[in-house]
């Protein structure tokens, strides 16, 4: 129990400030993205303490994160949660489209400044939010994000180029 | 792959390490790791923390979701004495040292005026409320206060960055208390939130606006706060109250611009200039006290530190406000032009 304990805390001390910056990019509300935060770990150690099986800690924290995230959006925001539905509802249209020209937007994109940067990503979609900040803020891969969102690698390409895009056209209109 | 512009602009959004030290309280049930200063009541505090310890396995086990949930919970709700009496309690026993109590005090008693505001906003800001949650504050900031009083002369460096930043967040919070009560169509909220705001900010002796001169700036307590520190002759004491008055200031501004870049997409284009030009202002500030401290004048280096730290404590918490009410709540606050500079000063 003792050595379950300092795992859990060494994990705490290295993700707390990834994903509280992860709900609070999500949520635009510091003290909710603070209490959903401590929430998520709460969730993960109970279940850990009662033996639960966790495979990998980091994309298990997320997966707890955007549940919670997502009850959130459906306690609060009613709309919101409408045009969420509708994003992913938007994912055959997204699968046609060519994952090839990220690098090009990528590039496009760290010539803006930062701040302007990231404003922007904040105007975007949850759907985009969450993706693009898991790819180029916390540094995760497409196959590590689907892992989190329960989708395809490729669908998860899709929408990151997609949602590159976007950015772009908010930085640049 | 990382977009390096994004990425670094990201991470400044942060936890604070007091925010830190409270969920690892919450997660685990012992103090934070950092505060390595004993307590002279050790063998009462490790008892009481062992009780505390068990109170907290149940808060696990069963509790932590209605606690956590409790976390937002105003006046007339369900949730709100389980956020008073348990979570506020539990946060104050783990408090072991007087400038870290004093900060928790600190914290519940701008909590209180931070409820008021929610209450304002919906319109039932009603006399039953608000004489419970004036009574609270009241008590808190008391207790805030007594304890500031009683490290002044050990840790001034503590005893200033508290009063600051809590003065400093009333100053901010009171305006906007009055701010949303004024737009209120609910004449009982319109009374009790002018009748709140009032005791708020003769409690700090501010006017409620943030101005860009540099005394207005301050609140009178923290003025006087600081005076009292200043006219101490110990230079080294001195000296290291300004490093941690710079660390407090350097992490609250922080704190204020990622609520700046949260609040970017409500506000013009005209108040986005203004506020940038208060941040830089800031900068300044922050500039002038490490070159101070250089040189050795810690006095000069402390003045420009605590008044960053007022200023970014101002900031932040008018920027929280205006991301959570999206209202026009920056406005009638924010006074940048010059006949209006000598208001508040003393």
């Amino acid at each position: 129990m003792r050595d379950l304990q300092q795992d859990f805390e060494r994990a705490f001390e290295a993700y707390n400030d990834e994903l509280f910056r992860h709900a609070a990019m999500r949520l635009k509300d510091r003290d909710r993205a603070i209490e959903l935060t401590q929430e998520c770990f709460m969730k993960v150690w109970e279940y850990a303490q009662k033996g639960g099986e966790i495979r990998e800690l980091r994309p298990f924290l997320y997966r707890t994160l955007r549940h919670l995230i997502i009850d959130e959006y459906r306690r609060k925001k009613p709309v919101s949660l409408e045009a969420m539905a509708e994003e992913f509802e938007d994912k055959n249209v997204e699968a046609l489209l060519p994952p090839d020209q990220s690098n090009t937007l990528e590039r496009a994109i760290e010539r803006f400044d930062g701040v302007a940067a990231l404003a922007a990503l904040q105007k975007l979609p949850d759907a985009y939010r969450e993706a693009l900040s898991l790819r180029y803020i916390e540094g995760l891969s497409p196959q590590e994000i689907g892992k989190i969102v329960g989708e395809s690698e490729n669908a998860v390409s899709v929408r990151i180029h997609r949602g590159l895009k976007k950015l772009k056209e908010l930085l640049q209109p | 792959m990382t977009l390096h512009n994004l990425k670094h602009e990201a991470e400044k959004i942060r936890l604070t390490s007091a925010e830190k030290s409270a969920m690892r309280a919450a997660l685990f049930g012992a103090a934070s790791p950092v505060q390595t200063a004993p307590s002279p009541y050790f063998f009462f505090s490790y008892q009481f923390r062992m009780v505390m310890a068990g109170f907290l396995v149940f808060v696990l086990a069963g509790a932590g979701t209605v606690s956590a949930a409790a976390g937002g919970a105003l006046p007339g709700d369900l949730l709100y004495p389980v956020k008073i009496n348990v979570n506020e309690s539990v946060k104050i026993a783990l408090a072991s040292t007087p400038a870290s109590r004093a900060q928790v005090h600190a914290e519940l008693a701008d909590a209180r005026v931070e409820e008021a505001q929610a209450l304002a906003a919906q319109g039932r800001l009603d006399t039953a409320a608000t004489a419970k949650l004036s009574d609270n504050f009241d008590e808190h900031a008391k207790h805030a206060q007594d304890l500031v009083q009683s490290i002044a002369e050990s840790d001034p460096g503590s005893a200033v960055e508290i009063t600051t930043e809590l003065d400093s967040a009333l100053a901010a919070n009171g305006a906007v208390l009055r701010s949303l009560g004024d737009k209120s169509t609910d004449k009982e909220t319109k009374n009790n939130s002018g009748r709140f705001a009032v005791r708020v900010l003769a409690h700090v002796g501010a006017t409620g606006r943030i101005t860009a001169a540099q005394e207005a700036s301050m609140p009178k307590a923290v003025a006087v706060q600081m005076m009292t520190v200043l006219s101490s002759d110990d230079r080294s004491e001195n000296g290291n109250g300004a490093s941690t008055i710079e660390a407090k200031a350097a992490q609250v501004l922080a704190g204020a611009r990622a609520q700046f870049m949260q609040a970017s997409s409500t506000l013009d284009a005209t108040t986005t200039a203004q506020l940038s030009a208060q941040f830089g202002a800031i900068d300044m500030l922050m500039a002038q006290g490490s070159v101070s401290l250089g040189a050795g004048d810690s006095k000069a280096a402390m003045r420009s530190f605590t008044e960053a730290l007022s200023k970014s404590a101002q900031l932040r918490a008018v920027l929280k406000a205006q991301i959570k009410y999206d209202g026009d709540i920056l406005k009638p606050l924010l006074q940048f032009d010059d006949h209006t500079s000598n208001e508040g000063s003393d």
